[in-house]
């Protein structure tokens, strides 16, 4: 489903604080599997999520989604394509504060035009599918961090993306909500949505829901690279 | 009160109420209004200084918007480009954002000071612009809405602060997309 093909991603190339994020790494993610990317920190497995989802341009190589490539499209289409096929999931949650739980899950349907009415109802539909039916008006600064996190997930999902990009979500949960994170992941893997994951919680790792594991160090795939 | 049909004659009257009446000050109408004039131009000026001083603090407020963003704002601008917004939406939003504050704010400016004017007569500025016990005869101002200063107020206040929102915005949402990540 998506390939990337000996992709570099240099931060302040041609400076002297020039830093090699991600060297040449050639990966291929298969649809509705669920990929773990492992390594230590630095080592370019949130870059490399960011490459994967658009996010960001590789400085050489490319990448493809299905069988059309991505690199050298222009921001307007990248970002479309961003919005409609890939949902984030942050280590930060990166909830919008002042507003409410609705409306954040909301927000990333707004540039689509869809009719607010609709959109409306698929995010109250996704607050129920994650046990946050009743949390839909509270502001999100009164919520804990499982009910944040799982706002971040319907958040995630409210474009219906084909794809869900996570990086470190565990990072902040006990193990509880952990456990209940990989158990949301693998209800929509089982609904066919694709999932890639950076983390080196353990506990990512161990999780029954995972295909497969990309080991990651100094920004070069060290195992678990190759065809997915 | 004492009305003269001569205009001409009208010093000549004033003389002799005088010298008839020692105790008496006769005032012609020429002396009002030239004490109308003299009392209404310098206050004139210090209320256009006050106004000054209004003004100048709603540049600095203009200033302080368009010199920059604070660090939540950046951060959402942030988080709403890495959830797959376009620049041309923040920046689209923002100017929204920054029209209905400052539409909300000059409507309720001008519907405060209507009911000052209208209904309570002026009674913060009323004192000062008329004046203690400086005038005779007593009289009541007239109120009148001009379009035209309306208009003028609007263009000074509300078109400047929405370009003074989406100046800074556009500055933030020109960020990659993927800045948010690497927090």
């Amino acid at each position: 489903m998506i390939r990337l093909v000996e992709i570099s991603k240099v931060y302040n190339a041609g400076r002297t604080n020039a830093f090699v994020a991600v060297d040449t790494v050639t990966l291929t993610i298969a649809a509705r599997t669920v990929t773990a990317l492992q390594g230590p920190s630095g080592s370019g497995k949130t870059t490399l999520l960011s490459l994967a989802g658009c996010m960001a341009r590789p400085t050489s190589g490319r990448i493809f989604l299905e069988d059309k490539e991505l690199t050298s499209l222009p921001e307007r289409f990248l970002t479309d394509i961003r919005r409609r096929t890939f949902g984030f999931v942050f280590q930060q949650f990166n909830l919008i504060k002042g507003i409410t739980v609705l409306e954040n899950v909301m927000l990333p349907a707004y540039p689509t035009g869809e009719r607010h009415g609709v959109v409306r109802a698929r995010a109250l539909e996704l607050l129920d599918r994650l046990g946050l039916a009743d949390k839909g008006p509270a502001r999100v600064e009164w919520l804990s961090r499982g009910e944040a996190q799982r706002t971040a997930i319907a958040r995630a999902l409210i474009n219906t993306p084909a794809v869900l990009i996570a990086d470190e979500p565990t990072a902040h949960l006990d193990t509880a909500l952990s456990r209940e994170f990989m158990e949301i992941m693998d209800q929509l893997k089982d609904q066919g949505t694709s999932i890639l994951i950076a983390s080196h919680d353990p506990l990512v790792r161990d999780a029954a829901v995972i295909d497969r594991i990309v080991e990651m160090r100094d920004g070069r795939l060290v195992s678990g690279g190759g065809p997915g | 009160m004492v009305r003269v049909r001569n205009a001409r004659e009208l010093a000549t009257v004033a003389a002799k109420i005088s010298r008839l009446h020692p105790d008496s000050r006769p005032v012609l109408r020429d002396d009002i209004l030239r004490t109308y004039e003299a009392v209404f131009d310098w206050r004139g000026g210090v209320i256009v200084l006050v106004l000054s001083g209004a003004l100048l603090a709603f540049v600095l407020l203009a200033w302080d918007k368009a010199t920059g963003l604070s660090a939540e704002e950046r951060r959402e601008i942030g988080i709403l480009k890495a959830i797959g917004w376009e620049t041309s939406d923040v920046l689209l939003m923002k100017s929204w954002e920054g029209a209905t504050v400052s539409l909300c704010g000059f409507f309720l400016g001008v519907f405060l000071a209507y009911l000052h004017v209208f209904f309570t007569s002026a009674v913060l500025f009323e004192p000062f612009l008329k004046g203690w016990s400086v005038l005779y005869p007593r009289f009541r101002l007239t109120p009148q809405v001009q379009l035209g200063q309306l208009a003028v107020l609007f263009v000074f206040t509300v078109v400047p602060y929405t370009m003074a929102t989406i100046v800074p915005s556009w500055r933030s949402a020109t960020i990659d997309p993927d800045a948010v990540m690497r927090r």
